[in-house]
């Protein structure tokens, strides 16, 4: 009895445990429990949310593209740029959440209020529904996506506004630095150049060859290899295809909206900037102008306030609708040829605009129009046979391990030939492919100088290669490379002469005998350093200058250079450049603050980077 | 007719639980939903508050590009009154602080990067306003002000800019010693890229460091 009223008593609480899941719901929504989602590969975890693989990737390729980038780049740049990709998207991470948690925000209207003020998605200068549709159709985009892009975006340039905008650099740390920067020190050099004692090296042989065998490995020759190739690309496809005029005339008919240009229209104006007054003046010059309309370029010269075109007679040439600001565009494409318009007020001020052409928005006419054509059909065609021989290819050389003449023989490829060649040193570039070298170095392809499989260098090019003759990894021999080392140990030791002597004339100036050679006075400073090189500069204005003259020395590449230094001197530094200097360092130090910004929001949400993630695509 | 019973006897135990529980039942339901609803108010305010000052924001940014002051003063003038309590704020303070700055209002700078300071968001903005405000009060001739900022404990991401700052201030105050720790600290913490290291390099070279 008693056990049951318990049981049913569990039951209650239960079912009020239960009633209140129910109640998070409605007042939270089912999200709240629910987060996370699809799972996708992360290349990198920041606090609690992942940059997944796909946005990586598609970063990386716009990285690329930036770049001009095509193809495989060196093993080095790339693994670099990928590091550069992953840190660049772990920033934004990092500054999405720390604004979400501060609180900054974008509502739904910001971002309606953004799209349809783009251009893009404008028809007659309003915002297009259809238009927004066709752009994400030809993107492959979700309306969800686009404006999740559009927020992040917009939402960065709000936070690097919002941080950038209060950074400063003091006027007292900027005259500190000025003041640095345009002291003057008049000094006297003497230049110890180890060119002058090279006659008095004299290197034995002995010790060439100790320094042989120390720096073998500077010496080695890498395996290399002298190869057979054949290249089955889509553009060499391409070159053999023939296109007939009927065939390219058929997709014309099929698609002549393609062909129609934008209609572009050639106008003169009148301009009064906006100000006081403004209105009261253009509407005195646009009676003038209705009133004489034949004297319209005189008047556009004497009254305009736009420079460009007012010495043309107002004559702006021409311009598709995308190239003037709204206002003046929806007034220019409505007019008809020869009128003269009213008032048109834009952001510059008032235009009395004249229409005088219009141009384009016809259909271009086939003979125009026939080679984009034919050259497009070429390449479709040229897509089509590449996948369709790229199989047969590659079962060909597999097929027949010994030679390559028969792939090219029903192909017509030109069986080609190579030089020695090794990874990293490849000529022709096509060549020097990390999976294409490791076939060729294989132990079959060595010793049994079989068919590498054909492998995809470039996009849509396929390379299989034999191997004609094969050189082992070697060390250049001392005859070989005796003279080389010579010349350098002999540079070396003069370089130490030069250094000892002119340490030695350090010494004896210091203890008041000067050195003979001293060059004539020179006044540097650090903004204006004469042609001394950089070192000597920095040596000199680092010097010690209680006492004077100051000598000071210091080693260079080619030796020695001693300075006396006999004077120093406030420069003068123009209040506009100190003005100028202060925003150029208030620049350094917004970059630098953002920075340091983001790596103090590496300690508050954790980051980790998965290297792996970084170069495996696992999709 | 033996369930029947079983089941009234447990009714009424039910019942006689219920008069002495059910008041606490009750009461804790309302004060989950007071909770709940209070909450859920002040997200919804304080949401509201966000987009308001956003919007104002975006129209400080663009008075900005089109260098309108006036407009730049009197927006930032609102987002700081009517909204101090969003992330908005602090920004705004900047943005006219630096203006006052660059026109040589030394008195209205400080006040506005004192309410950055105030209004700062995080750890790490509040760090980002303290060494902004040092630089407002080392053009005041405020040493001990600024140091005093500067000396506030900080993320090791800012230690550079902290000490490059702060030998600007020992400089001023003719403490060539000091100074000289504080720009060689500054060399070394500043991050490689910045060429802020090489200036700061410039001004240790220039004590004869």
């Amino acid at each position: 009895m008693l056990e049951a009223i318990r049981e049913r008593a569990q039951g209650w609480i239960a079912r009020i445990i239960l009633g209140l899941i129910a109640v998070a719901f409605a007042l939270w929504g089912i999200d709240w429990y629910f987060q996370g989602g699809g799972k996708e590969p992360a290349v990198a975890r920041v606090g609690d949310s992942e940059v997944n693989q796909r946005d990586f990737f598609e970063a990386l390729k716009q990285q690329r593209e930036a770049l001009g980038l095509r193809g495989a780049a060196p093993a080095e740049l790339d693994n670099a740029l990928r590091q550069q990709v992953v840190e660049q998207l772990v920033d934004v991470q990092l500054l999405m959440q720390a604004a979400q948690a501060a609180g900054f925000t974008l509502s739904e209207q910001q971002l309606h209020a953004y799209l349809a003020g783009v251009e893009l998605f404008q028809e007659n200068g309003q915002f297009s529904q259809a238009r927004l549709d066709t752009f994400l159709k030809s993107r492959g985009w979700s309306q969800q996506k686009l404006l999740k892009m559009v927020q992040q975006d917009l939402l960065l340039r709000q936070l690097q506004f919002a941080y950038g905008e209060g950074a400063l650099a003091s006027n007292t740390g900027t005259l500190q630095l000025a003041r640095l920067l345009s002291q003057q020190r008049e000094v006297n050099e003497a230049i110890y150049d180890s060119k002058a004692f090279l006659n008095l090296i004299q290197i034995d042989d002995q010790a060439v060859e100790q320094a042989y065998q120390a720096n073998q490995r500077d010496y080695a020759l890498p395996a290399q290899v002298r190869v057979q190739y054949l290249v089955l690309s889509q553009d060499a496809i391409r070159d053999q295809i023939q296109v007939s005029e009927a065939a390219a005339r058929q997709v014309y008919e099929a698609n002549k909206a393609r062909y129609q240009q934008p209609e572009s229209r050639r106008a003169s104006h009148i301009l009064i900037q906006a100000g006081e007054g403004a209105k009261a003046k253009a509407e005195k010059v646009l009676q003038e102008v209705r009133a004489k309309p034949a004297r319209f370029a005189e008047l556009a010269r004497q009254y305009s306030d736009d420079p460009g075109s007012a010495a043309q007679g107002g004559d702006l040439g021409n311009f598709t609708r995308d190239m003037m600001v709204k206002p003046f565009a929806d007034a220019a494409f409505r007019m008809k040829v020869g009128e003269i318009s009213g008032l048109v007020e834009s952001q510059f001020g008032y235009h009395i605009i004249r229409l005088d052409g219009i141009s384009g928005g016809t259909v271009a006419p086939f003979d125009k129009v026939k080679g984009e054509i034919t050259q497009e059909l070429r390449e479709q065609e040229a897509a089509r046979k590449f996948a369709e021989w790229a199989e047969r290819f590659s079962n060909l050389v597999y097929e027949q391990p010994d030679s390559l003449a028969p792939a090219a023989a029903e192909f017509k490829l030109k069986l080609e030939e190579s030089g020695w060649i090794s990874p990293g040193r490849a000529e022709p570039a096509i060549l020097n492919h990390p999976r294409l070298m490791e076939a060729l170095f294989a132990s079959d392809s060595l010793s049994k100088k079989q068919n590498t499989e054909a492998i995809e260098v470039a996009p849509n090019t396929l390379v299989a290669a034999r191997v004609i003759e094969h050189r082992p990894a070697s060390t250049r021999p001392l005859a070989e490379v005796a003279p080389a080392i010579r010349l350098k140990l002999q540079a070396e030791a003069a370089r130490k002469k030069a250094i000892e002597a002119g340490q030695q004339a350090l010494q004896a100036a210091q203890n008041g005998k000067p050195p003979a050679g001293l060059s004539a006075p020179m006044t540097l400073s650090r903004m204006r350093p004469l042609n001394l090189p950089a070192a000597s500069v920095r040596a000199v204005f680092k010097a010690d200058v209680a006492k004077l003259p100051a000598w000071v020395g210091i080693e260079t590449a080619d030796g020695y250079r001693l300075y006396r230094i006999n004077r120093v001197s406030e420069g003068e530094v123009p209040a506009g450049q100190l003005n100028q200097m202060r925003r150029d360092l208030q620049r350094l130090v917004a970059q630098t603050e953002m920075r340091a910004y983001l790596d103090s929001l590496k300690q508050r949400f954790k980051v980790e980077i998965n290297q792996a993630a970084l170069t495996e695509k696992t999709e | 007719m033996a369930l029947d019973l079983e089941e009234q006897e447990q009714l009424d135990e039910f019942k006689a639980w219920w008069r002495q529980n059910g008041k606490w039942v009750i009461a804790a339901l309302v004060a989950f939903l007071l909770v709940v609803g209070g909450v859920r108010g002040w997200q919804y305010w304080s949401a509201k508050q966000a987009g308001e000052a956003s919007r104002l924001f975006e129209q400080a940014m663009q008075a900005t590009a089109a260098n309108d002051i006036k407009a730049i003063k009197e927006i930032t003038g609102q987002i700081m009154e009517h909204y101090p309590r969003t992330a908005y704020s602090a920004p705004a303070a900047w943005l006219v602080g630096r203006i006052n700055y660059e026109a040589g209002d030394l008195k209205s700078a400080r006040a506005q990067f004192q309410f950055a300071l105030d209004h700062a968001r995080d750890a790490q903005l509040e760090q980002l306003a303290r060494l902004r405000l040092a630089a407002v009060l080392l053009d005041e001739k405020d040493y001990d002000g600024a140091l005093a900022q500067l000396n506030h404990p900080h993320d090791a991401a800012y230690a550079g800019l902290y000490a490059l700052l702060k030998g600007d201030v020992l400089v001023a105050q003719g403490k060539p010693a000091e100074a000289k720790a504080a720009y060689q600290l500054a060399v070394e913490k500043l991050n490689e890229k910045s060429q802020l290291k090489q200036l700061a390099e410039i001004k240790l070279e220039g004590l004869g460091g």
